[in-house]
C-alpha cells in the first residue's frame, strides 16, 4: 500500500510550539550553542566523548519538550543507504582509518575486507555524528520558529556587514531554504498523487532498485524543480508587493535582548566543548 | 436497487498521525454511492470533503478505524491493489496547478491514457476527445506550455486530463472555482450529459450550492470531518438554519423563498431555480408563467 506522505519525514525546519526553556532563549544564544556543540561533535573521535555528546542532546530535547521518536523518524527513509556506507566504512577502510585514527590493530581480516579498531572506531563515531547532528539541527529549528531564527542570525551577521558582507539577505536566502523544506515536501506529495491518480505505478521497485527508482524520480523531479521555480517567482511578487526594499533601515517587530539564561547556556555549551576538545585524544 | 459502489462507515483519517503535527481531517464520515448516481458533497472550508475524496480513488486509504469499501474491495485492506481503481475513478484535484505536471498541455492530457497502454492514435483521438468535451480547441492548446494557461484554462486542462481516461465514475474536487460563469455552465452541462448520457457517475464537491441544481439527486453535507446532513437537494437546502450554522448558505432563490415566507408568504415548495421561483411567485402576484 502505497503512502504518500512524504512530509511525515521532513522533521528538520518543522516548528513545534511549546513554552519550554529552550523555546524560550533567544535565538542567538540557541545558534551558539548549537554552532559549539557541531564543533565538539565533528571534532571528537573518542567514544566517551560521543557518548557525553549524545547524553548531552538527548537531555536538552527532554529540556524542550521535543518528541525523540518524531525526530529520529527523519533517518527512516535514508537508513538502508546510512547503514550501507557505514558497512563499506568498515570494512573496506581498515587501512587508511588506522593512519588517520588511533588504532592499527586488525580486529578481523578476509580477503580484501579488514576490520580494524581504527575502522570499528570511525564507523561507530560518524553513526554517533549523523545521528548527533540530526539531534541539534532538530533541537534549533523545531524549537524556534523560522522567523526569530532569521532575526537571530541576521542579528550575528551584523558585525561583518561593515565588511560587505550581505546579512540581511544571507540570514533571508537561509530562513526561505528552511522554511521551503516542508514546502517542496509537499509539493513532492502532490505530484505524486497527481500521477497516481491517473494510472501511474508508483511503487518505486523497492529499496534495492536502484535504477527503477532513480528513473521514476527523474519524472517527479522535473515538475518539482518547475514548480519550485515557479514558486519562487510568487515569493519574489509577494515580497515586491509589500515593499521589501532588503536590510537598511528595517525595523522589526521583536526586539532581541539577551537574559540570564542565554548567557549561562551559551557558557556552559562552551565549558563543555572545550572540555571534549581538549580531552579529545586523552578519552577512550 | 443494486449494491452500492462506495461505501463508506465511520471513515476517520488523520494526517501525518503519530506526530506532533498530527491532524484529524475525518472524524467519522458515511457514505453510500450507487452505480450511475450523481451526488453533491457540501461542507464548509476544512470539513474534510477533499481528504474523504482522495479515499474514493484509492489515494489515502483507512488506517485503523472506520471502513471504506470500493467495488466490494475493503480498501482498509493493504493487500487491494487500488491502481486499477484510479484508472475507473477519476479525481480533478481541487488545484488545477497541483494536477497538472507535464510541461505541455497535450502530454499532461495524454499522461493518463498512456499509462492504460493504449497505442499512440488512440491516445491522441482521446485527448482530442477530452480537450473538446471541455471547450480546449484542440489544435490551440495541444502544445502550448501549461504554465502560460490563464486559471480556467488550466482548470479545463486537468479536468480534460482526468476524462481522457475514461472513467465510469468522475468526481471534482471544487471544479467549478475559478471558472467564469460561461466555463461554469459549460463544465455543469458536460457533467449532466456525462451522467445522463453516458451513465457516469458524478461525485461533485462544491460550496456553490447552485451548481448541483439540475444535476446532483443527492446531497451530503460534511462539517468538522462528519456527515451532518443527507438528502434530496430540496430536504438539504430546507434546512437553511442548519446549513448556515455550519457555515454554509442555500441557494438564492431559496433565500428568496425564505423571505416570502417570513412576510407570511409561504410557498409549496423550496424554490432552487429561477423557474421554479417564478412558478411559485408568479400566480401570487396574479401573472400567469410565461407572459410577461
Amino acid at each position: 500500500m502505497e503512502s504518500f506522505e512524504v512530509f511525515r519525514h521532513v522533521t528538520i525546519g518543522q516548528y513545534l510550539p511549546g513554552e519550554s526553556l529552550v523555546h524560550r532563549l533567544d535565538p542567538r544564544a540557541k545558534i551558539t550553542v548549537v554552532l559549539l556543540l557541531i564543533a565538539a561533535v565533528t571534532f571528537s573521535t573518542s567514544y566517551t566523548a560521543h557518548l557525553a555528546l549524545l547524553a548531552l542532546t538527548l537531555g536538552l530535547i527532554a529540556l524542550a519538550n521535543l518528541p525523540v521518536r518524531y525526530i529520529v523518524s527523519g533517518v527512516k527513509p535514508a537508513l538502508p543507504f546510512i547503514l550501507l556506507l557505514a558497512l563499506m566504512q568498515l570494512f573496506v577502510y581498515g587501512e587508511a582509518a588506522a593512519s588517520a585514527v588511533r588504532g592499527t590493530a586488525v580486529l578481523w581480516q578476509w580477503g580484501v575486507l579488514r576490520v580494524t579498531a581504527g575502522s570499528l572506531r570511525l564507523t561507530l563515531v560518524s553513526l554517533a555524528r549523523l545521528l548527533e547532528l540530526l539531534l541539534l539541527v532538530s533541537l534549533l529549528t523545531n524549537a524556534t520558529p523560522t522567523t526569530s531564527l532569521t532575526y537571530g542570525i541576521e542579528s550575528m551577521l551584523r558585525p561583518f556587514a561593515r565588511l560587505g558582507l550581505p546579512a540581511h539577505e544571507l540570514s533571508l536566502i537561509g530562513t526561505i531554504a528552511l522554511r521551503f523544506v516542508p514546502v517542496l515536501g509537499e509539493q513532492f506529495e502532490t505530484i505524486l498523487k497527481a500521477q497516481a491518480s491517473r494510472g501511474a505505478n508508483l511503487r518505486l521497485g523497492g529499496r534495492l532498485q536502484f535504477i527503477r527508482s532513480a528513473q521514476q524520480m527523474v519524472v517527479l523531479l522535473v515538475p518539482l524543480f518547475l514548480n519550485a521555480l515557479l514558486r519562487a517567482e510568487d515569493l519574489i511578487l509577494a515580497m515586491e508587493a509589500r515593499c521589501y526594499g532588503g536590510g537598511r533601515g528595517r525595523s522589526h517587530y521583536v526586539r532581541l535582548r539577551l537574559r540570564a539564561p542565554d548567557y549561562v547556556a551559551m557558557a556552559l555549551a562552551l565549558v563543555f566543548t572545550a572540555a571534549v576538545l581538549a580531552a579529545r585524544n586523552a578519552l577512550p | 436497487m443494486s449494491e452500492p459502489f462506495i461505501r463508506a462507515k465511520g471513515l476517520q483519517y488523520t494526517y501525518m498521525a503519530g506526530t506532533p503535527l498530527a491532524v484529524e481531517a475525518l472524524k467519522g464520515v458515511d457514505l453510500e454511492v450507487w452505480p450511475g448516481e450523481a451526488i453533491g458533497l457540501i461542507g464548509p472550508a476544512g470539513a474534510g470533503k477533499s481528504t474523504l475524496v482522495q479515499h474514493l480513488n484509492g489515494l489515502l486509504r483507512p488506517r485503523a478505524r472506520g471502513q471504506l469499501w470500493i467495488d466490494g474491495q475493503d480498501m482498509g485492506d493493504p493487500r487491494v491493489d487500488a491502481r486499477p481503481l484510479r484508472r475507473r475513478i477519476g479525481l480533478a484535484f481541487q488545484r488545477p496547478e497541483d494536477q497538472l505536471f507535464k510541461t505541455l498541455v497535450g502530454d499532461d492530457i495524454a499522461f493518463g491514457p498512456r499509462q492504460l497502454g493504449l497505442p499512440r492514435e488512440e491516445v491522441r483521438e482521446r485527448v482530442r476527445w477530452a480537450m473538446e468535451m471541455v471547450g480546449l480547441d484542440f489544435g490551440a492548446f495541444v502544445d502550448r506550455p501549461v504554465v502560460s494557461l490563464s486559471g480556467g484554462e488550466r482548470r479545463r486542462a486537468a479536468i480534460a486530463g482526468t476524462l481522457a481516461l475514461r472513467p465510469s465514475t468522475l468526481i471534482l474536487d471544487e471544479a467549478t472555482s475559478g471558472l467564469d460563469p460561461g466555463g461554469r455552465r459549460q463544465l455543469l452541462d458536460l457533467l449532466r450529459r456525462l451522467h445522463q448520457e453516458e451513465g457516469t457517475t458524478v461525485i461533485l464537491v462544491t460550496t456553490h450550492m447552485e451548481d448541483l441544481v439540475g444535476l446532483a439527486g443527492r446531497v451530503v453535507v460534511l462539517a468538522g470531518g462528519r456527515t451532518v446532513l443527507e438528502g434530496s437537494l430540496r430536504e438539504v437546502y430546507g434546512q437553511a438554519d442548519l446549513l448556515r450554522r455550519h457555515g454554509l448558505g442555500v441557494p438564492q432563490m431559496a433565500e428568496v423563498g425564505e423571505a416570502l415566507a417570513a412576510r407570511g408568504c409561504r410557498l409549496s415548495r423550496v424554490p432552487l431555480t429561477v423557474q421554479e421561483a417564478e412558478e411559485e411567485i408568479a400566480p401570487r402576484l396574479g401573472v400567469s408563467c410565461g407572459v410577461v
